[in-house]
């Protein structure tokens, strides 16, 4: 009977042992990335356009923006030429990093600690994490969708979840069924939603310049 | 303000709750059922805010300074303790509604009739329940979104539950000269101050992709939060596809 359980038990730990392993490398990928990319946001060293240009380096590492892109437009990917995407990927990529700009700004200056990872299967886990807001002054929760690759050497973020008012705000999904939304009412015209994005950088970009701020906050 | 007017907004909206479905087609999308009619009265209701809500908030902003609105602020969120402390006993959480009692009585008298609040700076938080928040607790399901005109964002269960406060509000029976007059005047100032409160916000929801989207997953995220539900909609939870997974 204890030679029985002892087995149970090897077996086990045997088949839980790779999945605890990939997590603890995930976390230390997030922990380790996640502050770099922080870190870029207060350097003051840098101009405002060297400092975007740094973050957006920083992101295209982090995560595989491409594959975001197509994800977001979900089924509509499919239908669109090589030159069509190419064009849709130009506005979304400098959207999209504007976007993660904002939100990530909210944590200026502050240390993102990891708290822990759950397994999502043998490639995807989701990397926990505490750090301060600026806005709330509190502990924000801000969740990392990780990927591992094939043979195991390398990462990618897919999503990132930040705690809001009690419930998560996934970044990635929310873009996902506003943009999904957006083209079914334009019967998936992938331009009306270019001149969509269009229309919101450049908002962007003049609320920049009159110190508005920026209107993109989910 | 009588029991029978008092009780008839709340009849008003269960009717209102269980005939919408019968006025309204229901499209393809289970998600969101009624996404055009929605669409159609989002949009009224958006010029509707432009047009009258809007330019008011920015008026006020101009009129009023920061203690001026905080104070109102106060004013009117210590009108509805009384309605959290009835949903908190109706939803079980005894020692949230003694907290929420103590704050009203304190609040009432060393802050004077509200407008300070000194509860906070003693460590007891403000929390806010709704007779949709306490159905919603009761396992009554929200049903499909709905945007009505001028009410904004709701579902049916919270429908019920807007016509639920107006009969459970404690405040709604005492009868005084001008009751009413003075009651819609609060509701007024109240709401005034709430959409000034919301001037940055709102301008930031318009300047989304699909601001509708928006509005329809952050309302049913925050209920679902209020009441303590899990909010997930069906394409949240989707597996990764494979090519993700190849690199």
């Amino acid at each position: 009977m204890k030679l029985k359980s002892m087995l149970t038990a090897a077996i086990l730990v045997a088949a839980t042992a790779p999945a605890a392993f990939a997590d603890k490398k995930s976390e230390a990928y997030v922990q380790a990335n996640a502050n770099s990319v922080l870190s870029v946001l207060n350097d003051r060293t840098l101009s405002t356009d060297a400092r975007e240009k740094k973050f957006g380096e920083f992101m295209n590492k982090f995560a595989n923006m491409p594959s975001i892109a197509r994800r977001v437009i979900g089924a509509n990917a499919q239908s669109l030429s090589e030159a069509e995407f190419s064009r849709y990927y130009r506005s979304f990529e400098t959207y999209a990093l504007e976007v993660y700009q904002v939100h990530f700004d909210d944590f200026r200056g502050e240390k993102l600690r990891v708290t822990g990872s759950t397994d999502n299967g043998p490639q995807r886990s989701t990397v926990e994490s505490v750090i301060k807001s600026l806005a709330t002054g509190k502990d924000t929760k801000v969740y990392w969708d990780v990927l591992l690759s094939k043979d195991g050497t390398s990462y990618r973020v897919r999503d990132v979840g930040i705690e809001l008012g009690g419930s998560t705000l996934w970044l990635a999904q929310e873009q996902a069924a506003q943009f999904i939304n957006y083209l079914d009412r334009n019967n998936g015209n992938i331009d009306k939603l270019i001149s969509r994005i269009n229309v919101l950088l450049a908002d962007m970009e003049a609320r920049k310049k009159d110190g508005r701020g920026s209107a993109y906050k989910g | 303000m009588s029991i029978k007017t008092a009780i008839l907004p709340a009849a008003a909206s269960i009717l209102a709750a269980a005939s919408l479905s019968g006025c309204i087609t229901a499209g393809p999308d289970p998600q969101d059922p009624y996404a055009d009619f929605n669409r159609q009265m989002f949009a009224f209701n958006e010029e509707l805010d432009k047009a009258v809500v809007e330019p008011m908030a920015y008026g006020y902003r101009a009129l009023t300074n920061e203690p001026v609105r905080e104070g109102v602020g106060n004013f009117t969120s210590n009108l509805g303790e009384p309605l959290t402390l009835v949903n908190h006993v109706l939803q079980g959480k005894l020692p949230d509604a003694g907290a929420t009692f103590g704050r009203f009585v304190l609040n009432t008298t060393i802050g004077i009739a509200g407008v300070f609040d000194p509860a906070s700076s003693l460590g007891m938080a403000r929390t806010q329940e709704d007779f949709g928040q306490t159905l919603g607790t009761w396992g009554v399901q929200s049903g499909p979104f709905l945007v009505l005109p001028v009410l904004g964002p709701t579902t049916p269960r919270d429908l019920v539950g807007k016509g639920g406060d107006v009969g459970l509000n404690p405040l709604n029976y005492p009868q005084f000269q001008n009751d009413d007059a003075i009651r819609l005047g609060v509701a007024a100032l109240g709401g005034i101050n709430a959409r000034e409160g919301a001037i940055e916000t709102v301008d930031e929801l318009r300047n989304q992709i699909d601001p509708y989207t928006t509005v329809r997953r952050l309302y049913g995220r925050t209920r679902a939060a209020d009441i303590g539900i899990p909010y997930t909609e069906p394409n949240d939870a989707q597996e990764v596809p494979n090519d993700e997974l190849d690199f």
